[in-house]
């Protein structure tokens, strides 16, 4: 059976160490470079909810994006296209970059794949990954006996 | 604006976003990369010969996991020639891109000079 780390509790003697590294574990990128290094820029953050994937896509449509989350793996790809510029533009510098991108997020703890949301926003892709139902913290009502 | 420790934890490091300049006829086209940014959280000021560009953003919600961080403040400075008309630059923002138009001035742009026959 394969081991998963929980959300809450005593995940066991890695954890700690785990825990110094980036949760964001493996990734890639294929195609053309855009900008430097990895594109698109990614972070996770951790909500009461679950996960919140934010990755910087400055440029990019909506429909020229492709996210598909299977298991603990989230992938995102898509293209980003060149400014649109007029004919006669000669190029003094280019920083940014364009072309297609994919990159590769593979995420510690299980996800909620069925009820995975995701939107565009200024520039930012923000998936949010809610932890499975049985993995959320369930308020127990502990009963006081009154003392006798 | 305050000079701020790169990587200190707590206060985000500024960031020199990435740009694309191209030179047209007429003007001087500057696309910069500003993900997440309002347009009300950008400012342009044009000071001596330079165009100074700060933006910032709001980060999101939750407890940031791992060491990947976006940028949450931009600064970047544009050194201007006279061949721009400084009081005219346009700018927009799309998509988390801000394009700034920066005319040139009218004596600056390529004329066709007829030649008269005598």
């Amino acid at each position: 059976m394969a081991q998963t780390w929980p959300w809450r509790g005593s995940p066991g003697p890695l954890a700690d160490l785990q825990e110094l590294f980036s949760e964001v574990l493996d990734d890639f990128v294929e195609g053309l470079p855009v900008g430097e290094g990895r594109f698109p820029p990614v972070e996770l953050r951790r909500t009461p909810e679950g996960y919140r994937l934010i990755a910087a896509v400055p440029g990019v449509d909506r429909e020229d994006v492709q996210l598909s989350v299977e298991g603990q793996t989230v992938m995102l790809e898509g293209e980003r296209r060149a400014p649109e510029a007029p004919d006669d533009a000669e190029p003094l510098r280019r920083e940014r970059g364009a072309g297609r991108f994919r990159r590769t997020v593979r995420l510690r703890d299980p996800v909620d794949t069925a009820n995975v949301t995701a939107r565009l926003e200024r520039g930012l892709l923000m998936v949010d990954l809610p932890r499975p139902e049985e993995q959320r913290p369930r308020e127990i009502t502990i009963q006081v006996e009154e003392g006798t | 604006m305050n000079v701020q420790m790169r990587g200190q934890e707590g206060a985000p490091s500024v960031v020199r976003p990435a740009a694309d300049i191209y030179r047209t006829a007429d003007a001087i086209e500057i696309v910069v990369d500003l993900p997440g940014v309002d347009r009300e959280q950008i400012s342009l000021t044009v000071q001596e010969n330079e165009l100074v560009l700060e933006a910032e953003r709001r980060e999101s919600e939750g407890d940031r996991v791992g060491q990947a961080r976006l940028p949450v403040r931009f600064r970047r400075v544009f050194g201007l020639s006279d061949l721009v008309d400084a009081d005219r630059i346009r700018a927009t923002l799309e998509q988390g891109v801000l394009r700034l138009t920066l005319p040139k001035p009218e004596r600056a742009r390529p004329r066709r000079i007829p030649v008269q026959e005598v």
